[in-house]
């Protein structure tokens, strides 16, 4: 058994050297699909990235009229709190709002001047609801619009980053759409050359091919080295296709530390913590791939 | 050992390449098959081999039934018979040691067997003195022998040979003969397929001739009648 793996591999290695032109392109077509495929991964983690960024600036602003007293207000949102879409909670009392509009308009004596006419604070407390995820803010809003708290609320707002939300969920999915095509397509060229591989090699051996029907070799040695090639290519290509990656993120990583403020994204830990997992999976996707193709192209030339 | 009932062999779509083909041949004998090119004979060799499975009719071969044999149980088969085609030749990147050491190799032959096994079928065509040459660097004649050597390697029970003198000239062709009847000599069932009129006169064994797909004479003690 392991005396015939020794020779099984030996054939399979004299196979990939004798075609390595074959070999190298066949290697090369596995990569771009792998690394397409690793491309969809990377831009679905910068996706998920930009949506906790701006998932994090999300929350529904409640501004309440400046009769609303404070105690009021929190017993609001001790309600909301209750909420399961509710994360949390953040109370600005009266003078807060204050606060923040003094602060906000810092620079504008205009303003400033025309609130130190007012005697008394025109804001009311005002709370900032955070959802556990950002769709359920419209459960919330709704929430918000139930008739008992008409009168006690001066404006909600809610709109643009929904709408930025749509949009990268509409970017990520046609990335992932147009990754899973080009990761297809190559798939499909790295099959067809794959079989033209196994033609060619079954071509160029048919005289060990030949001889080793003839003396009665079983069929799983001779689909052996076919076997064993496709594992030299899978393994190759993910290896490769790892390195490039990596390479890439060395690469890439100064850019996406300043892409977004607030969220740190480091792919290559990103990848380190899942490695195993993403390679492992690809280069067993691969390896069914080529061994299927190999398996099917053998049959075809050879009659095994 | 050799037993065909009415076998009919038609290649798709529809060449009858031999047609109701009955013959016996029994253990130790030594049979040629003769006739005209496009006949059959290696029609038939390829039946006993189950490299094509016959259309109609009956073969077995020491008594098993491989007319409708599984492919998977072919590699059993092939390990008990030495066969000698036409176009298997040597593998040119192998010496004449390695050549007939792979046909051992394959199969799953542990080493120290193999190193015990070809040295003596070397010895037996008599190139125990050119075991590391390379094909190219052997006479036709020599090439010939470590191919019989090769199909020797598993102490076959039955030995098929079509024209394994093929391109040899008169001097060579006799020293293939003369290996082929020792083989037989030793027990061996020996078939061969040849259009060498001498051959077969000096031969003096059984002799099938075949014409059309069919057999027209099978004579012990036989004669090139065509
Ligand atoms: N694989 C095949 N497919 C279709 N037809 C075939 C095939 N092999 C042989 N034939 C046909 O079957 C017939 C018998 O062929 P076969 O090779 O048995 O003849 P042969 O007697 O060995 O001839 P030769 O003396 O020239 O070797 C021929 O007409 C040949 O064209
Ligand atoms: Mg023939």
């Amino acid at each position: 058994m392991f005396l015939s793996l020794a020779r099984v591999s030996k054939l399979a290695l004299q196979q990939f050297h004798r075609n390595l032109w074959l070999s190298i392109a066949t290697i090369s077509l596995l990569m771009l699909s792998l690394l397409s495929i690793n491309l969809i991964i990377v831009l679905g983690a910068v996706g998920q990235a930009a949506k906790l960024a701006v998932q994090d600036k999300i929350d529904v602003s409640v501004y309440f009229k400046s009769k609303v007293d404070n105690e009021q207000v929190e017993e609001i949102r001790a309600d909301l709190l209750k909420l399961n879409e509710v994360s949390a909670v953040e109370y600005i009392p009266k003078e807060g709002s204050l606060a923040r509009f003094k602060e906000r308009h810092k620079d504008d004596p205009v303003i400033l001047e025309s609130l130190q006419e007012l005697n008394e604070n025109p804001f009311g407390a005002t709370l900032a609801v955070k959802a556990k995820d950002s769709e359920q803010y419209p459960r919330i809003i709704a929430f918000l619009e139930d008739a008992k708290y008409e009168d006690l609320i001066e404006e909600k707002n809610f709109d643009d980053h929904e709408f930025v939300i749509k949009k990268i969920n509409a970017l990520m999915r046609n990335i992932r759409t147009f990754g899973l095509t080009v990761a297809s397509i190559f798939g499909l060229i790295a099959i067809l050359v794959v079989i033209n591989t196994v033609r060619v090699a079954v071509y160029t051996h048919r005289g060990e091919i030949g001889v080793m029907r003839l003396v009665g070799a079983s069929n799983w040695f001779i689909r052996g080295p076919f076997l064993f090639e496709a594992l030299i290519f899978s393994f190759t290509a993910t290896v490769l296709t790892a390195a490039v990656v990596y390479l890439g993120f060395n690469f890439a990583q100064p850019y996406l530390n300043n892409l977004f403020e607030g969220i740190k994204l480091s792919l290559t830990s990103y990848y380190n913590s899942n490695a195993a997992t993403i390679f492992g999976l690809q280069f067993l996707a691969i390896f069914f791939l080529t061994a299927v193709s190999s398996f099917f192209a053998v049959r075809r030339y050879l009659k095994v | 050992m050799i037993n065909l009932h009415n076998v009919t062999k038609t290649y798709p779509p529809n060449t009858v390449a031999i047609k109701n083909v009955s013959f016996e041949v029994k253990p130790g004998e030594f049979v040629s098959i003769v006739g005209q090119s496009g006949t059959g004979k290696s029609t038939v060799m390829k039946l006993l081999i189950a490299e094509e499975l016959a259309t109609e009719g009956q073969v077995k071969i020491g008594g098993w039934d491989i007319t409708r044999i599984r492919s998977a149980a072919v590699p059993a088969l092939r390990r008990q018979i030495g066969v000698v085609f036409q176009d298997l030749k040597l593998l040119p990147s192998m010496t004449a040691y390695e050549n007939v050491a792979f046909a051992l190799q394959v199969v799953g032959a542990p080493s120290q067997r193999i190193s015990e096994v070809v040295p003596q079928v070397l010895k037996i065509v008599g190139l125990e003195d050119k075991t590391d040459r390379y094909p190219i660097q052997l006479s036709g004649g020599e090439a010939q022998r470590v191919v019989i050597a090769r199909a020797l390697v598993h102490r076959p029970k039955l030995f098929l040979a079509d024209e394994p003198t093929g391109n040899l000239d008169t001097l060579n062709t006799r020293e293939i003969i003369d290996i082929l009847t020792k083989i037989n000599s030793f027990g061996t069932t020996v078939v061969l397929v040849t259009h060498n009129r001498e051959v077969v006169n000096q031969l003096r064994r059984r002799v099938i001739a075949m014409d059309h797909g069919e057999i027209i004479s099978d004579q012990e003690n036989g004669k090139y009648t065509l």
